[in-house]
Formats: C-alpha cells, sequence, structure tokens
C-alpha cells in the first residue's frame, strides 16, 4: 500500500504525463469555415496591428500604416488608390488640372454627410486643406500651395506656386481626409474621438489596447450594401510571436505583418488567406549610406560595398526566400521599374575596388546604424560577414527608432538600415533624394544619403511637373539610372513579406469596387500595411 | 510610531524629487527629439522648427523642469507632447491595471511559493526538494519574455485555453477580463515564485532549529500546526522584504510582459513614451513608479510589526 507521501508523488507523476500527453495531442482550433464569393452581411471583425495611433487627427497626428488601418475606417479621402496604383476620385467626384498643372479644381461629390450630420461642402474641404497647408506635419509636402479658393458649393480651386501634376496623388494620402468643422475647430477632440464620413463609426478606444468600430448606418454607399460588417475590433499587439500566435489561435481573424516567418507560416495553408503587397505598395529594405564624410564620399566605395552584398542569401536567410533582391527604389512589377547599372554581387570585384582605395587612404571602418530587433539584426551580421570578405570592418550600432531618425536627418551617421519607399508615386520619395532639401552634416535634411546629383534632381522635378506618362516615365528612368550608378543607397530586397493574413473565414480583402469602378489597390503602408474594410466580410460571425 | 512616519515621509519625498530629476536628466541627454518621432523623416527643417515650439520644446531643460515640478506639486504632470492629452488622467488610466497585473501575479506566486516551503522544509531530503530546488532555478534563470511566448504558445494556441489577442476591460465582463490576465499575471509570478520558495523555504528551515519549536514537538504538538502555525509567522520577515525589493523587478518585467501580451498598462506606457521621446510622460509615469515602489517598501516595514511582535516602529 502507498503512504500518503508516494501517493502524493504518483499524483504529481500523473499529472505531469497527462499534460505532456495533452500537449502532444492538441492542435489548433476547430476547423474554419471558408468565406465564399457572396459577401455576408454582419458580424464583427477581430483585427491585430502591431501599433496604436498617437491619434486620429489628419490634420496634427502622423499617420502611419497601422494609423491608416484604424482611421480609415472612419476618415475618408479626397481620392483615392485604384489597383493599378492610379488615383481616382473618391469624396471628390473630379480633379481636374489646367493644361500646365498649376491650378487643380476639386469638384465634390453630392449628398455626401459627415457622421455628425454636417454636409461635405467646399467650404470644409478648403479648410481642411488650409490646416494641412499651415500645420507642420503637412506643411513641407504642401509648401508648392499658393492658393485655396472655394468656387461654388462643392468646387474648390487649389493654385500652385510651380506645376505639380501628382497633386491628386497626395489627395489619397492623410492629406486628402476629410474631417467635419468641427473637428477642425476641436483638434484634442479630434484626434480623440474622429468624425468622418466612413463606413464606420468611432466605437470606444483604449490607447495600447484596442479600437472598436461600429457600422455607421447612414454611409453614404449604404445603398449598396457596404459597409458589409457591423464592427470592427482591432487590437494592437506589438510582439510578432504574440500577433502571429493570436491568428493562429483563432482569437483573431486577421493581423498586419511583414515579418517573413508568418508568410511564410501561413501561405501554404488552407486556413489562411495570405495578400502580400505588390508593386508600388512593396517597401524596400535597404543600407542608406552617408555620402558626405568618409570612405563613402568615394562612389567606387559605395559600389564595392554594393558588389560585396550577397543580397540572395539574406533573402534565403532572413525573408525564408520569399522576397526578390532590390536594384532600385520601385520593384520590377510597378510601372516605374526600369534596369539601372546597379552592382551585381561580385565579390572579387568588391575585394580589388577596396584593396586600391585601402593602399590609398587605409584601412576603411564603418558603422552600421540598425534597430533592435532580430530580423535587422540577423541582416546586418550578415552583411558585416560579407563585408569583412572584402576587406571592410563594420560595426553594428543597435539603436531605438528615435535616436535612428534623428542621427539620420542630421547626417551623424556612416550607414543606417532602413525600410521606406512604399509610396504610390516616386514624386512622393523627391524629398529624400532632391539637393534641394540638402542640408550640411548637424543639420536637419530629409535627403539624408545627402546627394546633390544633377541628373536626379532634373528627374524628380520634371516628374512632379509633367502630366505626360511617357515624359514621367523618362523622368523617373532617369533617377533610377543615376542612383544605380552612384550608389547613394544599398539595396537588399523588395519587402513583399508586408501582408495582410486573414483567416479563410475572412472576405473581401482588396476587393473593394471603388465608386468609379475600378478595384481597390491592395495593402499598402509601411512599416506594416493597412487595408480598406469597406468590402470585408466574415463567414463565422460573432 | 510619528518620528517613523515622519523619517519614511521624508525619505519619500527626496526619493521622488530624486527620480524624477534623473527621469528628465536622462531625457535630455538621450539623442532625439519628440519632433523627429512625430513628423518622421521627410519633415522640412521649419516643420520641425515650427513643431518645437508648439510644444514648448524651446525652453530650457532646467527651467521646464521647475514648471513640472510646480505643476506636479499640485497634481497636474502636464500634457503629453505625442498624445496632446493630460498625463495625470492618462497614468490614473493605466495604473490600476498594471496594479491588478502585479497583484494577481503576487497572489499567484505566494499561493504557489509558500505551500512549497512549507511542505519541502519539512522534508527537506525528499526528492520533491530537489525537483523543486532545480524548478525554482530554471525558473529565475528563464528571461520573463521567453517564458511569455512559451506559455502564450502552450496554453493560448496548443491548448487552446485562454485568448491570446490582448487584454479585455472589466466591462468585457470578469471571465474574459480575468482571462486575458491570466497569463500575463502567471508568468510574472513564476519568476517570483523561486524567489520567494527559496527565501522562505530557507528561512523556514532556520526557524524550524529554534529551541522553541524543539520544544513544542517534545510536548507533541502535531507536525502541520508547528510549521502553519508557529513555524510560518515568524519565517515571514524575509519574505516581505524580498516582496518589497522585487516590486521593482516585477514593474520592469511587467513593461516587457504587457509588450507582449499587449496589455494597456503603465509599462507599455512607458516604453512607448520613452521611444516616442514624450520627456513629459516619462516624468510622470517614472513619478509614479517611484512613488509606488516607495508605498509598497513603506507598508512592508508595516507588516514586519504585524507579523513579528518584537519589531517596534
Amino acid at each position: 500500500m502507498l503512504n500518503s507521501r508516494k501517493r502524493w508523488s504518483a499524483g504529481v507523476a500523473a499529472a505531469l504525463l497527462a499534460g505532456a500527453v495533452a500537449l502532444a495531442g492538441c492542435s489548433t482550433p476547430a476547423d474554419t469555415e471558408r468565406a465564399g464569393d457572396e459577401p455576408v452581411p454582419g458580424g464583427t471583425l477581430k483585427f491585430v496591428v502591431s501599433a496604436d495611433a498617437n491619434g486620429f487627427d489628419p490634420q496634427n497626428d502622423t499617420f502611419s500604416g497601422q494609423t491608416n488601418t484604424m482611421a480609415r475606417t472612419i476618415l475618408e479621402p479626397l481620392t483615392i488608390l485604384d489597383a493599378e496604383g492610379n488615383w481616382q476620385p473618391y469624396l471628390a467626384e473630379s480633379v481636374e488640372p489646367n493644361d500646365d498643372a498649376t491650378e487643380w479644381t476639386i469638384v465634390l461629390r453630392g449628398g455626401i454627410n459627415f457622421s455628425n450630420g454636417d454636409v461635405l461642402d467646399a467650404d470644409v474641404v478648403a479648410k481642411n486643406l488650409e490646416g494641412h497647408r499651415t500645420k507642420p506635419v503637412n506643411a513641407g509636402t504642401l509648401a508648392d500651395i499658393e492658393s485655396i479658393t472655394v468656387a461654388g458649393e462643392r468646387t474648390v480651386v487649389v493654385s500652385m506656386a510651380r506645376p505639380w501634376a501628382t497633386f491628386p496623388m497626395y489627395l489619397t494620402t492623410q492629406i486628402g481626409l476629410v474631417v467635419p468643422e468641427e473637428s477642425l475647430e476641436n483638434p484634442d477632440e479630434a484626434s480623440a474621438n474622429p468624425i468622418g464620413t466612413g463606413p464606420f463609426l468611432f466605437g470606444k478606444h483604449l490607447r495600447d489596447s484596442s479600437l472598436t468600430v461600429e457600422k455607421n448606418p447612414d454611409y453614404w454607399r449604404a445603398d449598396e450594401g457596404l459597409p458589409y460588417l457591423d464592427g470592427i475590433e482591432f487590437r494592437i499587439i506589438p510582439d510578432d510571436e504574440a500577433r502571429g500566435l493570436a491568428l493562429e489561435s483563432g482569437n483573431v481573424a486577421g493581423i498586419s505583418t511583414r515579418d517573413a516567418k508568418d508568410v511564410a507560416k501561413f501561405k501554404d495553408d488552407a486556413d489562411y488567406i495570405v495578400t502580400r503587397t505588390t508593386g508600388m505598395a512593396v517597401p524596400e529594405s535597404v543600407y542608406v549610406l552617408n555620402t558626405a564624410q568618409g570612405a563613402l564620399q568615394d562612389e567606387s566605395v559605395r559600389r564595392a560595398l554594393a558588389a560585396a552584398t550577397d543580397r540572395q542569401t539574406i533573402i534565403d536567410v532572413v525573408r525564408e526566400g520569399l522576397t526578390e533582391p532590390a536594384s532600385g527604389p520601385w520593384s520590377e512589377d510597378s510601372p516605374w521599374y526600369v534596369e539601372s547599372d546597379y552592382p551585381d554581387f561580385d565579390l572579387e570585384a568588391a575585394q580589388s575596388a577596396i584593396a586600391e582605395y585601402e593602399a590609398a587612404h587605409g584601412q576603411i571602418e564603418l558603422t552600421l546604424m540598425t534597430l533592435a530587433d532580430a530580423s535587422a539584426l540577423q541582416t546586418a551580421q550578415l552583411v558585416q560577414d560579407m563585408w569583412k570578405k572584402a576587406g571592410v570592418d563594420l560595426t553594428i550600432d543597435q539603436l531605438d527608432q528615435g535616436t535612428l531618425i534623428d542621427r539620420l536627418i542630421k547626417g551623424n551617421y556612416d550607414i543606417s538600415s532602413m525600410v521606406e519607399f512604399s509610396a504610390p508615386d516616386p514624386d512622393m520619395e523627391r524629398l529624400l533624394f532632391h539637393g534641394a532639401t540638402l542640408a550640411p552634416i548637424g543639420e536637419i535634411s530629409p535627403n539624408i544619403t545627402r546627394i546633390d546629383e544633377e541628373l536626379i534632381n532634373d528627374g524628380f522635378d520634371r516628374g512632379r511637373a509633367s502630366i505626360d506618362e511617357a515624359e514621367r516615365k523618362d523622368a523617373y528612368a532617369q533617377v533610377q539610372r543615376r542612383l544605380g550608378e552612384i550608389v547613394p543607397i544599398i539595396w537588399i530586397d523588395h519587402l513583399s513579406t508586408a501582408s495582410i493574413i486573414t483567416s479563410a473565414s475572412v472576405g473581401g480583402v482588396g476587393q473593394y469596387e471603388l465608386p468609379s469602378g475600378q478595384m481597390e489597390y491592395g495593402p499598402y503602408g509601411n512599416p506594416s500595411p493597412a487595408l480598406n474594410f469597406h468590402a470585408v466580410w466574415i463567414v463565422d460571425q460573432e | 510610531m510619528i518620528g517613523f512616519l515622519a523619517t519614511r515621509g521624508l525619505r519619500l519625498f527626496a526619493v521622488l524629487v530624486v527620480v524624477s530629476f534623473l527621469a528628465q536628466l536622462l531625457i535630455e541627454l538621450l539623442p532625439g527629439d519628440p519632433t523627429t518621432a512625430i513628423l518622421g523623416l521627410q519633415a522640412s527643417p521649419e516643420a520641425r522648427a515650427q513643431l518645437h515650439s508648439d510644444l514648448g520644446l524651446d525652453q530650457d531643460p532646467v527651467s521646464r523642469y521647475f514648471s513640472w515640478v510646480a505643476a506636479a506639486a499640485q497634481g497636474d504632470l502636464g500634457t503629453s507632447i505625442s498624445w496632446g492629452t493630460p498625463v495625470t488622467d492618462t497614468i490614473l488610466e493605466r495604473l490600476p491595471i498594471t496594479l491588478e497585473l502585479l497583484g494577481w501575479s503576487i497572489l499567484l506566486a505566494l499561493l504557489i511559493a509558500v505551500p512549497l516551503a512549507v511542505l519541502t522544509a519539512d522534508r527537506p531530503n525528499a526528492w520533491t526538494n530537489r525537483i523543486a530546488a532545480v524548478s525554482s532555478l530554471t525558473l529565475i534563470s528563464t528571461p520573463v519574455f521567453i517564458l511569455g511566448v512559451l506559455l502564450a504558445g502552450v496554453v493560448g494556441l496548443k491548448l487552446g485555453w485562454v485568448d491570446v489577442s490582448g487584454y479585455v476591460g472589466w466591462d468585457g465582463g470578469p471571465g474574459p477580463h480575468l482571462q486575458s490576465l491570466a497569463l500575463p499575471a502567471v508568468t510574472l509570478a513564476l519568476g517570483q515564485v523561486a524567489m520567494y520558495y527559496r527565501m522562505l523555504q530557507s528561512d523556514l528551515l532556520r526557524t524550524l532549529r529554534e529551541d522553541y519549536l524543539l520544544l513544542a514537538r517534545t510536548r507533541g504538538f502535531g507536525r502541520q500546526r508547528i510549521l502553519w502555525v508557529h513555524a510560518l509567522r515568524p519565517s515571514l520577515t524575509s519574505l516581505l522584504t524580498v516582496l518589497g525589493l522585487t516590486i521593482g523587478s516585477l514593474i520592469g518585467g511587467a513593461v516587457i510582459i504587457e509588450s507582449i501580451f499587449g496589455i494597456p498598462g503603465l509599462g507599455r506606457l512607458l516604453i512607448n513614451a520613452s521611444l516616442a521621446r514624450d520627456f513629459v510622460m516619462v516624468q510622470g509615469v517614472v513619478l509614479v513608479i517611484g512613488l509606488t515602489y516607495v508605498v509598497v517598501n513603506l507598508t512592508v516595514d508595516f507588516l514586519y510589526a504585524a507579523f513579528d511582535p518584537r519589531i517596534r516602529l
């Protein structure tokens, strides 16, 4: 007979064994009911984003991809991107330029009201644009606007100091999001309780935790059955692993991510749908070079570093082989891509160029700033090893984002990792490369590589001013070719792992038909992609 | 008693002044600017200068600190730079969540550690004792973020016992609320169990060798009564000290755990405010964390007297 201590011990052992058996036998949650082709109205969707918004006021808060995901359920833009990446009128009925694109006439759709009952008219749109023009968040972008005039009940005329052919493209961004007068008058309230014309109404926001939005019964496309969902509950989970677990456990129905591990895990699983970014929406993972100091002033050194970088190995090791090597800011499936003279991987050529430079100037020692996250560090260590083989000593300096950006814009760095270039139009990358935004080291310069190249400045100027597509393509081809030659940036890959991943019970991602008849742009934005929820539906409703 | 309170009050004040000043100094020394975090890469120098002025950042740091202290003395901790909301209101929203999380984790840790310590102190050479010693060492050595992800994977995903999609407030119902805090609290508790267990067990072993307990045994008192009634209470003082001291490491753990499990507490607030260079918010949060630490340790001092009659305040 067992005494009490032995019985207790046997009990513990049995419990441990049962736990182990349970763990081995358990699997993921119950079978997923799949969404078909026909939208199903109703239900609440739980969706995870990695960071909360600082606020929802498009006039005073900077919108990230995550903010856009949440805010655009409530706020809507004057123009919107279609599946081809072109702008289409949205709250605007039309947006037309004069002959030289120095004046744009915006005519608004009739019959649209904000959720507080105010009418969307020319007066409020003009006040919105004027607000953007004068407030710090967007003042730099809109510096070319000379005047904004109300020319009728639904007509606003925007005059520019110089031709600006891509102006309507900017109205697809937070600059085009329109809020009513009461939000303009009370920014704190607009930031905390946004009001718009969108398909959902602001519900409850628990900062750093969740945002709930509820269906807007008076939405201006309600007669088309939109939106399908009764509501959305956004959950904020900053940890990469925890986001994937939340989706896999069935606790939420969708996540926004750019983590290659998530894409690799879910892409071949029939219970999930992975919608990856394409074309211009794909951000690029890059190493930015400070061309204004040290060895990196020398073009041959910059080209040698590019030649020493085996992009495919980085993709295989860090991105699970899922992305494509980059040689410029725009991916091959974008309309702006052209081939350039950007160096291919060639270790021998790199070794020879570095040896030649070092014979004249001594050992090259560089420091790479990178964010303190696992994949950025892994990439940095691979590059450190690759460049060592070419003869360059690289020190890795892990920093938080605030410090990294501060040093980047003031030129206090050699090399910095960055994920950027997901804007829908090349003109939107202009400030990063144009000589007009260049400042001496120590002063703030949006032109972070600190180049001042005539061909690049001219390309960006022509591309901004022309409404002729062929002329614009020629202008940006010139920019890409010159960037490929002088290598102010080492391009790693087109980060098409930026994705929306949903349970198969969710339908309609990327399937929103715009009022103009085109389909919407797919997932877009940085650091993790945004999507429109207008036409999203869910089968297993809660 | 009055002397004790006065001394502790003065210490409290000194700690808060030093902590808030160090927080300000730290933020001033860090590279980066709130306007960079707010405006990002592409903003013009003019736009940055305008925002700098709008946020009152063109004042010198010393006068900014003293203005902050003057307002803080009246309960106004300023306005958040990145959110534009009153810091006091935000902290009052977040503090109860973190306190609840810490409360549950301490309670859980005690519920596991105390019986385990009593049981193993009774039979120090049993195999259960050796297992407990090895387990506690493993738990102490395991970083809290690894423990958190492991638990989320096993309990949330494999077993599907709890929702791992973030925090649910009390207004979402007591069940979902407690479920959303269960894993974070267990994760934090496991790290503490080991420490509490080892501290209490070694005190218990010492107490059990005291003459009065040997006398109690010879008089025929039951083992359980000796352990739970006569040995446990005088052995609790070291555990209390550890409880007070580990509140700091618990708050540190909460900073990480709140991020992993999406809990909108004070720790998460501190991380986000630091990354955004929102020094007004950082200062407010650091002040409240400092205050919490001091108050907890003051409470521990009172508890000493309650548990050990030989101690007088």
